[in-house]
């Protein structure tokens, strides 16, 4: 599977737009994503270890439920698929 | 007590019913008590004074949008908006609606939390108009950056940092300010005024002079865990907010750019060039046209985006059609600005008439709550993601 990113999120993963991950779930490729890309820890996650909701999670084009956001077990037991790929779209405003 | 005459209007009253209501109720208050003092107070930066707000708390403005279990009108945010649409078609000082808009939110955050001791010391005063809060986000630093940290001693917490610009920041007696912690999450605690260590500074800008704009220093502010606001995941609770502020930033500009238009065509037809008036040269009609089109298609995208918020079809996060409609109001503001001033030469350039000052105005809304070539990326951004998507579920579907 894969995970894009765009814009602002960028600079956390060396500016690779794409990064291809080999892992059977969710919860498994998000960890080796973050082995990878020491980064984007705490831009991704927040302080209890969930997704911050700022990033919007599109799996093969369709929005993410919440759950995965706040459950690790959620993310562990969503099977990935060789051609899944999972779209981070973060758009952050100014004050 | 007597319930203000706001609340006769509810979460679907019309634009019209809205313009009778702010026509029949606050438009008096705008001419004897705003406008006769919006270019001195301009040229001073001025403030305008506590008491105007406080005003417009006892006619149920400044607490429209605080629910009505904790002493507000609990009106809808849709209204709202189309109240500072209508204010500001009234109302000569664009600075007014902006600072109103954002005393009259900024309870809400703090309501959310759901403290009583909270409701107490701040809500229940703001809903009476005995306080006053704004919002303490714009850092030195991105919103992965931000330059003001929070660190954690023992059960209170310590900040530090200068957070750039607040709107109404002179009159704030709370600021609900944004800071790094230690594990680079965000965090929203509530300053005081009053508290040691906080200090404030003026602002002066090219536009929205009387406004009260401030810088915010702290330095090691000790607060209790009382004032910490927010919980895990601050980033979100600040897009969440600025997102749903977005739309009020331009309310103000599609009343003013009304008035705007008709200030214009009064002058215009008092300036007689070759035995007419001016507002018989066809280049003229077709510039006043112009103008009147860019005003009709801001107010059209205004009340979609407003509807929109209303039956609560929006992105809590990044909404596309908010921040489009604020990009695309805030440029046809600025054009229906200029053209008054081309229109009307040295006195629309001038203090005579008060475009100059309302184009300076506007243009404070090419910056706020995300600047316009910030929310451009945003919008190519996400309009470049949906490409993506699509392309891929095509792919897969083979």
């Amino acid at each position: 599977m894969k995970f894009t990113f765009s814009g602002t999120m960028l600079r956390f993963v060396e500016y690779a737009k794409e990064v291809e991950i080999s892992e059977p779930n969710f919860q498994l490729a998000l960890e080796a994503l973050l082995s990878r890309h020491p980064q984007l820890q705490s831009v991704l996650l927040d302080g209890e270890g969930s997704l911050r909701r700022t990033h919007q999670m599109f799996l093969n084009g369709e929005s993410m439920d919440a759950r995965y956001y706040s459950d690790a077990k959620a993310r562990g037991d969503l099977a990935m698929q060789p051609d899944d790929s999972v779209y981070i779209l973060t758009a952050i405003a100014g004050g | 007590m007597k319930t203000p005459a706001i609340g006769q209007l509810h979460e679907t009253s019309t634009p019209a019913e809205v313009r009778r209501y702010v026509a029949s109720e606050l438009a008096d208050f705008f001419a004897t008590r705003i406008n006769p003092f919006a270019t001195d107070r301009d040229d001073a930066c001025e403030t305008i004074p506590r008491a105007e707000y406080e005003h417009a708390a006892e006619v149920g403005l400044l607490n429209y949008l605080i629910p009505k279990e904790v002493g507000g009108m609990g009106g809808s945010r849709r209204t709202f908006g189309l109240l500072l649409e209508q204010i500001s078609y009234y109302c000569d000082d664009v600075a007014f609606p902006s600072v109103l808009a954002m005393y009259a939110d900024v309870p809400n955050v703090i309501y959310r939390a759901g403290r009583s001791s909270l409701l107490e010391k701040y809500v229940h005063p703001m809903a009476r108009g005995r306080k006053f809060g704004t919002f303490a986000y714009t850092d030195y630093g991105d919103a992965f950056d931000f330059q003001t940290r929070v660190v954690r001693r023992g059960d209170q917490y310590v900040l530090n940092g200068t957070k750039c610009l607040q709107t109404g920041g002179m009159l704030a007696d709370v600021f609900v300010t944004y800071a790094r912690d230690e594990n680079d999450d965000m965090k929203v605690m509530l300053v005081d005024r009053s508290d040691p260590g906080v200090s404030l500074k003026p602002v002066k800008t090219l536009g929205l002079r009387s406004a009260g704009l401030t810088q915010l220093r702290l330095e090691n502010v000790v607060l209790d865990e009382e004032r910490r606001l927010s919980g895990s995941d601050g980033l979100a609770e600040a897009q969440n907010f600025l997102n749903s502020r977005r739309m009020f930033v331009v309310c103000p500009l599609v009343g003013a750019m009304k008035r705007i238009i008709e200030v214009c065509v009064r002058h215009l037809d008092t300036v007689i060039r070759e035995g007419q008036p001016l507002t018989q040269a066809q280049l003229v009609q077709a510039r006043i046209g112009k103008m009147a089109a860019k005003q009709l298609t801001s107010e059209v995208i205004l009340h979609d985006a407003l509807d929109r918020i209303g039956r609560g079809e929006v992105n809590p996060m990044f909404d596309p059609v908010i921040s489009a409609a604020k990009l695309i109001i805030t440029e046809n503001g600025m054009e229906v600005g200029e053209s008054a001033i081309r229109l009307t030469g040295w006195r629309g350039y001038s203090q005579e008439l008060p475009f100059e000052r309302l184009f300076r105005g506007f243009m404070a809304a090419l910056t706020g709550q995300t600047a316009q070539d910030v929310l451009e990326i945003q919008l190519g951004v996400v309009a470049m993601a949906e490409v993506a998507m699509n392309q891929h579920k095509k792919e897969t579907r083979r």
